[in-house]
């Protein structure tokens, strides 16, 4: 029974609207045909911005591979000084909300932000050097938001290599140019080429930069919100099913590589110990290179942070602001109007986070847990998102709720406040999977089978012995849905209404009034949220 | 001829000595063994001597060479660490031939080579497996065939049985062993086991504290130990402080025993169980004494047993045959004999 609900939400919340979608793109007239996939491959500036979507995220992943990869050698490939608090600093970015970014970015290396206004101010230039917009700005923001990817993983690569490994090659004759050729670059292989299939996928899929700082840069996620806006629902499921098809492909040769790819040796290893940079001036050139790396990641949150505090009004013909008050934060929180979207989304955070465990629990309980036929089709239905941009998560959730169905319970969903938390549910399913399945993983069968044979039934079981340990997952596994729901923006763009604006739309809403100020307000409010909850996270976080 | 020479070589790591005023020599072919508890800086020198760490004075020889300060991959050495430490993304055949392909030998040629070397070590057909679906005694025969195939001048072993579980050790031992004396490699190999010490080296360097404290076959280590350490890491024994007076030695628990005035000196006195004898009858000899069978416990080709003599404690190691030890239970008066052959005397 309760793998039958399971399945029901599975089923009706993730693949009836990935399915309906893919009806929507073949329906033509009465019947089905390509119609609608002939003419979106034949028609120019289709084909024209599916091109830009793969050159963003080839460039994507190559960029931030190049800057993460770097940045995890730097820091743990070499002696480093003050190593972890660098390696924490390079894991901020992943905190803020993409959206924050963006503008935080505009306000520093926009036409008039203060970063470009300072270049040509100290070099007396009439005009920025450089332009923001288009696929620059884009780039600059998504290498900014995810080279962690690379940084993490290729991290973790470096300090899994086996020393002794290293000193084995080191003594059959192998040089350093040699044993770095030969055994560290085998070791971060599997790292780069997993950390490139993501960026790739999340660099085709991005919608928040190229939607603000685009201009005339137009990829399908742009195009799927303006056909969207102009009811062109097929052509926006033809848009959503070439997305989707670009994501699902390389997630399947992304999970096959990292089944073929995993090694692990049988005995433990020696720890890796980093190298020590022999020349002095290289040693400088790092830690110089170090200083600008942390005033590049810290810039974004000080700007907002001041700005926060600017009346708008007061700052529009000097460089830098001149006057600072509490009167955004005043207005925030003395105006319903105003304040309402920070409320809505902490509301609807909760809500997708409630959501997530009560699937992902159960899911995980069953997949690690029980030997049920089904679980291979649990486990497929609940990753299935991984592969899906929030865009297509949005535009399938808006097909499917556009009729009465038993999923529906009957009614046309369109419009209701339901709608965007259970896009950010299905958004963050597979990473609380995750999160639920290592916890499960800690569980040992011996202590359920022992509660069992003292008289324990399945439900006290569950509640006495297995709760208890899988405790701090879950708790991890709501905070990081709630984190990543209560600043979203792509899926937020496409299902918000007037009567259920959430904070990312109110921001941006702000900036479009050129109420800056206010803006940014929003912004601190989310950071402070955001940092307050990683704490509590970081507390009881078992290791993903 | 000397393989391998070290001439005072002394390491200290943030102040602590791990290696002080090392000189040994080990010859060519030979199969040398560092004996020591963890921590007694034997890993430390065979680390020095593979290049890995150089001394803070004190140099190292190789083939009558100079080698204190040239790096690993100059030194003409083969090692196989205790984790093996095989390269995990390559297979049993392209880790036997890393070390060839950095001496730019032909593909033939290495061919040839990585064959005879898996056929050497019984991995014949192994070729194309993964090293990571290979056992631990299989992977340590990958790792043995790696380096031996590059042919180092010598082949440094870091406790390389430490893995393998009990009866894979006993094979392994001998294999290492026959394979060796076959290829006439100086070799030298480090262990904390005195069993894998005793049956397989040539000679022995037992060290304590950073320290080399005797050397010798394995022979001289465990009959003539050269001091109270080396009497009690190599094999069990017996050990009493005791004061000399002429023919008589009295120890520290009131016992006294009879003596050859030329038993060598010393203030410790060393009886090995074996060398402890029991009966339920009184037996005629100089320094026999009755006491009270308090242990007996069965361990296979020995029963081990616990006697106390007054204040004395004795331990007692007889051969496990068909007639031994008949009717001696826990609890009984028994008859001990202390034979003087059996006696050793040691300095601290």
């Amino acid at each position: 029974m309760g793998v039958l609900a399971l399945l029901f939400v599975l089923v009706g919340y993730i693949l009836y609207p990935a399915l309906t979608t893919l009806f929507k793109s073949l329906a033509v007239g009465a019947g089905f045909g390509l119609a609608h996939y002939v003419q979106f491959f034949t028609s120019p500036i289709s084909l024209l911005v599916l091109r830009n979507s793969l050159v963003l995220g080839g460039l994507t992943a190559l960029l931030c591979g190049i800057v993460g990869t770097g940045l995890a050698f730097l820091v743990h490939y070499f002696q480093c000084r003050h190593r972890n608090l660098l390696d924490k600093l390079l894991l901020l970015p992943v905190m803020m909300p993409g959206i924050i970014i963006v503008f935080a970015f505009v306000q520093l290396y926009g036409e008039s932000g203060l970063v470009t206004k300072s270049i040509e101010f100290l070099f007396g230039l009439d005009e920025a050097p450089y332009s923001f917009s288009g696929l620059s700005g884009i780039l600059f923001v998504h290498i900014y938001t995810q080279y962690v990817y690379f940084y993490l993983t290729v991290s973790l690569a470096i300090r899994q290599i086996d020393y002794s490994v290293i000193e084995s090659a080191r003594i059959l004759g192998a040089s350093r140019t040699k044993v770095f050729v030969s055994v560290i670059f085998p070791y971060v292989t599997p790292a780069i080429i997993t950390s490139a299939a993501m960026t790739f996928m999340t660099g085709v899929g991005s919608f928040a930069a190229p939607s603000i700082i685009g201009s005339g840069y137009k990829v399908l996620t742009t195009q799927i919100l303006l056909s969207k806006a102009n009811n062109f629902m097929e052509t926006a499921a033809v848009q959503v099913i070439v997305l989707t098809f670009i994501s699902m492909t390389f997630f399947v040769l992304l999970r096959r590589y990292e089944k073929r790819k995993l090694f692990a040796g049988s005995v433990k290893g020696v720890p890796f110990q980093p190298v020590r940079i022999r020349s002095a001036l290289m040693r400088n050139c790092a830690a110089g290179l170090k200083c600008v790396l942390v005033l590049l990641i810290l810039l974004p949150f000080f700007t907002i942070i001041v700005l926060s505090f600017v009346d708008s009004a007061s700052w529009m013909v000097s460089i830098y602001p001149q006057e600072f008050s509490m009167g955004n934060f005043t207005s925030v929180f003395s105006k319903a109007r105003k304040f309402r979207p920070f409320l809505n989304s902490i509301e609807m955070s909760v809500l997708a986070a409630l959501l997530c465990l009560l699937v992902a629990v159960p899911a995980s309980w069953i997949i690690e847990k029980t030997r049920l036929k089904l679980k291979g089709l649990i486990e497929f239905l609940a990753i299935l998102p991984w592969a899906m941009p929030a865009s297509a998560i949005a535009i399938n959730i808006i097909i499917a709720s556009s009729h009465p169905t038993v999923f529906s319970f009957n009614t046309v969903l369109v419009g209701a406040y339901i709608l965007l938390p259970l896009g950010y549910f299905i958004k963050s399913l597979p990473i609380v999977l995750r999160v639920t399945h290592i916890s499960f993983q800690g569980l040992n069968s011996t202590l359920l089978d022992a509660s069992r044979s003292l008289g324990a039934s399945g439900f006290k079981t569950f509640q006495k012995v297995a709760l208890p340990i899988i405790y701090p997952g879950l708790l991890t596994g709501f905070l990081y849905v709630f984190v990543r729901s209560i600043g979203e923006y792509t899926i937020s763009a496409f299902l918000y209404t007037a009567s259920n604006k959430p904070i990312s739309i109110a921001m941006v809403n702000a900036i479009f009034e050129y109420d800056i100020g206010r803006s940014m307000a929003y912004g601190t409010l989310l950071l402070v949220l955001t940092a307050c909850l990683s704490v509590v996270t970081g507390r009881f976080s078992p290791r993903i | 001829m000397e393989a391998v020479v070290l001439e005072g070589v002394e390491k200290s790591f943030d102040g602590v000595l791990a290696c002080s005023q090392i000189g040994l020599c080990v010859n060519k072919g030979e199969f040398f063994t560092f004996l020591g508890p963890s921590g007694c800086g034997k890993t430390t020198l065979l680390r020095l001597i593979a290049g890995f760490i150089t001394p803070q004075s004190g140099a190292v020889f190789i083939d009558g060479k100079d080698v204190t300060h040239l790096p690993p991959e100059k030194r003409k050495v083969g090692m196989v660490f205790q984790n093996y430490s095989l390269f995990p993304y390559l297979n049993v055949s392209q880790n036997i031939e890393y070390g060839l392909s950095i001496q730019k030998k032909n593909g033939h040629e290495r061919r040839k080579i990585v064959e005879f070397y898996m056929e050497m070590v019984g991995l014949a057909g192994f070729g194309e497996r993964r090293v990571t679906d290979l056992s631990g005694g299989e992977q340590q025969r990958v790792a043995l065939a790696r380096s031996l195939a590059v042919e180092p001048e010598v082949l440094l072993l870091d406790e390389p049985l430490s893995n393998l579980d009990a009866s894979l050790r006993d094979k392994m031992r001998a294999e290492i062993k026959s394979l060796q004396k076959r290829l006439g490699i100086t070799t030298i190999f480090v262990t904390h086991d005195q069993t894998e010490a005793l049956t397989m080296s040539d000679r022995i360097a037992v060290f304590n504290k950073g320290r080399v404290v005797q050397v010798g076959t394995p022979q001289e280590i465990y009959d003539t130990p050269g001091n109270v350490f080396v009497a009690g890491f190599v094999g069990d024994t017996n050990l009493f402080r005791g004061e000399r007076a002429g023919a008589i030695v009295r120890i520290e628990t009131g016992m006294e025993l009879s003596v050859p005035e030329t038993s060598g000196s010393g203030s410790w006195l060393s009886i090995r169980p074996q060398n402890v004898r029991l009966s339920s009858e009184p037996a005629h000899e100089p320094n026999t004494f009755q006491g009270r069978l308090v242990g007996r416990q069965l361990n296979g080709v020995w029963i081990d047993s616990i006697v106390e003599v007054g204040q004395t404690v004795l331990r007692a190691a007889e051969l496990n045959t068909f007639d031994s030890g008949s009717g001696l239970l826990i609890g009984d008066l028994i008859w001990i004999t202390l034979p003087e052959k059996g006696f050793r005397f040691l300095d601290d």
